[in-house]
């Protein structure tokens, strides 16, 4: 298990003398998951609007359901340990002090909100969106490890966290019948449509 | 019109998650159950459980 100690990472590509070009690659991916993420939805709400209600049911999940984890099962992030350098704060100081739970890692949101956007964009067939959130959830997911934020199974259940959210996102308001004959939609394999009843005369 | 309220409109609905998030960790429940994933393996483990005070 030793090839898989966090601190061989930081041995391997950490300069702690200056801020290397690397080390503010992935800090920089690592800050503007938000604002990516929100950029995101506007692209999303202009290229199909019709299925935002979607999208909007899968953002509110995201973040409401990781709650229950996060009261439930609170757990240390890497940097908490003793020996592993938190390289957030060697690099800017007190800022990663304003998160309000830092016991809040398991599962890791930075991870689980490009990956919902991306499940949500293959959904709605929007491959190029899906690919672009896929690519930015893959390179979030060395990001918070290198940076001693989360472990990898936080980042795996971060994925498993943005399936269950689209999942709940399409349950909350059902497809029509029309939406679901819908070519440019990807139904899910179990997926319950809702048809409109009509009332007698 | 409609989706720019809608985009600003779960933005700021983050607002209580963000409460919530901070009471998650104030509800005295979490510290005694904290999961202190000891062994520093990028995976994190087998979830070792200890149980603080």
């Amino acid at each position: 298990m030793a090839l898989c100690r966090l601190s061989i990472l930081h041995d391997l590509l950490y300069q702690s003398v200056r801020i290397a070009f690397f080390d503010g690659f992935w800090l920089t991916i690592y800050v503007f998951w938000f604002p990516v993420a929100v950029l995101g939805m506007v692209c999303f709400a202009v290229r199909k609007w019709e299925h935002f209600r979607w999208f909007a049911g899968a953002w509110l999940a995201l973040f409401y359901v990781a709650i229950v984890p996060f009261l439930l099962l609170p757990t240390e992030p890497p940097w908490m340990h003793p020996g592993v350098m938190r390289i957030i704060t060697e690099m800017t100081g007190d800022f990663a002090d304003v998160d309000t739970n830092q016991v809040a890692a398991f599962p890791s949101l930075h991870v689980a909100l490009p990956a919902m956007i991306a499940l949500r964009a293959r959904a709605s067939n929007l491959p190029w969106m899906a690919l672009a959130y896929g690519l930015f959830a893959s390179l979030m997911t060395f990001a918070v490890v290198y940076l001693g934020e989360h472990f990898v199974i936080d980042a795996i259940a971060g994925v498993a966290l943005a399936w269950v959210a689209v999942k709940i996102g399409e349950r909350a308001a059902p497809a029509t019948a029309s939406e679901a004959a819908d070519p440019d939609r990807v139904a899910w394999p179990d997926e319950v449509t809702h048809t409109p009843v009509r009332k007698a005369a | 019109m409609a989706p720019v309220v809608s985009v600003g409109s779960l933005v700021f609905g983050l607002v209580p998650y963000l409460y919530l998030r901070g009471a998650a960790d104030d509800a005295g429940l979490p510290r005694q159950a904290l999961v202190a994933r000891a062994e520093s393996t990028i995976f994190g483990g087998a979830l070792p459980t200890e149980h603080f005070a």
